[in-house]
């Protein structure tokens, strides 16, 4: 028997009182810069944040993630200016690679204004949740989605289809990992043909018989996998933070790291001992070191959503930065179940044990309403502005941004912090930027 | 208010024996411990076991089971059961909608698809009705 889950609002209630309990008490102040900086529970906290740590990305529904001829064609779909309605828009436009995959501005434009701020990509293939509101669900179905929106790339599933087939180096790419393209040229195929758009590109898509829409939903699958394929390429970026816990690497133990970093993943065996003196030359700053302190004590709260060597929690949160135009997650809860494109759809690889992130996917929409996915803060000093609308130009204007929360207005409570440690803070966040 | 515990569940006790007899395997990842946690209801009806195989951690699924006895610590059914978490400190519930199945006509209940997305406190609340009357459930622990 399977129980409806339903919220218990009377529950909440009983459980509302044990909610004010105060913080954990501060752990005793050492200075960075001395020896013995840390306490054990300290350096298990800041080794955890280690990259070396990281596992290589894994996605079920993706049976091509690992395939270098599907990055090729993935990585060729991704610059190609064509597969737009003006010709000019590409997807790397927005997630410029000479720009940390990122656009520099508050609200991604293509072939129109958007809804909100461009992500970068670095370490993408990581996520469990894609789209700021986690709309996608795998990494091949958010590849997919811009090309429909009239305000990205504007450009139908059938012509994507129609080119893929017509381009003799595409035809070839393509037939290397997937096999044939499985529609003819012979076919009379609307250009504008898509599910979901005008009501002419609508009445195009149903008028086409079910076998054809299968065929063209086959062809735009596989170019989301091949997307996937070549962000699945882009490892998280190394940090000064990594180098840190790294020099503390015992040297037994450190040759065992240098054959197994060819893509960017390093799963090195760290002392599980505190540094009980600091290098010559660490690699952070005293400052630095004084922010990371700051940032991994519990009632500064950051560690709270920014755990883990992603740095993210990778859920999703009302961080106070929603407002009446946007309700984040809230919005695209049915979005995400009933997109044939996702972990329990039919062009998936995944076994339905496999989407255990689908099925179990919270879906109070009381509780997500604007709630958005936290990022990650590796090299987030290079991916300005930030949140979800791009409203905060800078780092520093983050920070003050939840200094400045009202009480029960987000998920989070408003730290004390001085200005000093909002120094210290900004310091630590901009030692995350990339080495490379 | 103690309770004292209940019967290593079938699966737990499969899991340690086997822990058991590989505890010395070289290079494999260390076995989770099991974690097991009892709690009362508010209105005293109802008691509660929380089997998981490992400690609860932010970020992951966990394999977990609940089992529900009278005062007497004997083995009941309950008619239905919600769960439902809270973070203590945020004023926000479980990342994921966890899932309920029934094992046998004793109480014992499957729990799939529970995750916590933070360290820190978190309740954990089970609102029972059955045939003892109505009772709410509450596992309070940290991460």
């Amino acid at each position: 028997m399977t129980l409806a889950f339903k919220p218990l609002y009377g529950l909440y209630l009983l459980l509302v009182p044990l909610l004010l309990s105060p913080l954990d008490a501060h752990s005793a102040e050492v200075s960075p810069d001395s020896p013995k900086v840390w306490s054990a529970a300290e350096w298990r906290i800041i080794q955890s944040l280690s990259i070396d740590r990281l596992k290589p990305p894994t996605d079920p529904s993706n049976r091509y993630q690992n395939n270098p001829a599907a990055a090729r064609l993935g990585k060729k779909l991704f610059f190609d200016r064509r597969l737009s309605k003006n010709g000019r828009v590409a997807c790397a436009s927005c997630h410029d690679p000479a720009n940390h995959f990122t656009d520099g501005k508050v609200i991604a434009r293509g072939q129109d204004l958007g809804k909100r701020n461009t992500p970068s990509l670095r370490g993408v293939a990581h996520n469990r949740w894609f789209l700021w509101d986690g709309g996608k669900d795998s990494l091949w179905s958010q590849a997919l989605a811009p090309f429909e929106n009239s305000a990205e790339h504007d450009f139908p599933r059938t012509r994507l289809a129609k080119l893929i087939q017509a381009e003799p180096v595409y035809r070839h790419l393509y037939q290397q990992v997937f096999g044939s393209v499985p529609i003819s040229p012979a076919e009379n195929l609307a250009d504008e043909a898509q599910p979901s758009g005008s009501v002419a590109q609508i009445k195009a898509w149903k008028k086409m018989p079910a076998s054809q829409r299968q065929q063209i939903d086959t062809v735009f699958a596989h170019m989301g996998k091949a997307i996937a394929a070549y962000l699945s390429t882009l490892p998280p970026v190394r940090t000064r933070l990594d180098d840190y816990i790294a020099s503390y690497t015992q040297p037994s133990q450190a040759g065992t790291q240098q054959p197994l970093s060819a893509r960017g993943y390093s799963p090195s065996k760290l002392s599980s001992k505190p540094p009980s003196t600091l290098r010559q030359k660490s690699p952070l700053s005293p400052q630095e070191l004084a922010g990371l302190r700051l940032f991994i004590q519990r009632e500064s709260q950051c560690i709270n959503c920014h755990f883990g060597p992603l740095l993210t929690n990778q859920s999703f949160h009302n961080v106070g930065t929603g407002g009446a135009q946007d309700s984040g997650r809230a919005a695209a809860l049915d979005k995400i179940r009933f997109d044939r494109f996702n972990c329990l759809g039919d062009y998936s690889d995944a076994k339905a044990e496999q989407c255990a992130e689908l099925r179990f996917m919270q879906r109070d929409r009381h509780t997500l309403r604007q709630a958005f996915k936290t990022p990650t803060l590796r090299n987030i000093s290079n991916t300005a502005p930030y949140f979800h609308d791009g409203s905060s130009p800078t780092l520093a204007a983050v920070i003050h941004h939840y200094t400045q929360l009202a009480a029960g207005a987000a998920h989070l409570q408003a730290p004390a912090f001085s200005a000093q440690e909002q120094a210290d803070l900004l310091a630590f966040l901009k030692a995350l930027a990339a080495k490379d | 208010m103690t309770i004292p515990p209940r019967p290593i569940p079938i699966r737990m006790a499969l899991a340690l024996s086997s822990m058991m007899l590989t505890g010395c395997n070289v290079g494999s990842a260390p076995a989770p411990t099991p974690w097991q946690q009892s709690a009362a209801g508010a209105e005293g009806y109802y008691q509660a076991q929380l089997d998981c195989v490992g400690a609860p951690q932010a970020g992951q699924f966990h394999d977990c089971q609940v089992s529900f006895s009278n005062r007497q610590n004997q083995a009941v059914a309950v008619q239905t059961v919600r769960l439902e978490g809270a973070m203590p400190a945020h004023g926000h519930g479980l990342p994921t909608a966890p899932v309920l199945t029934s094992q046998d006509e004793l109480g014992h209940y499957r729990i799939d698809g529970l995750q916590y997305n933070m360290p820190g406190r978190w309740l954990l609340g089970f609102a029972v009705e059955g045939a003892l009357g109505d009772d709410r459930i509450i596992f309070d622990f940290s991460i």
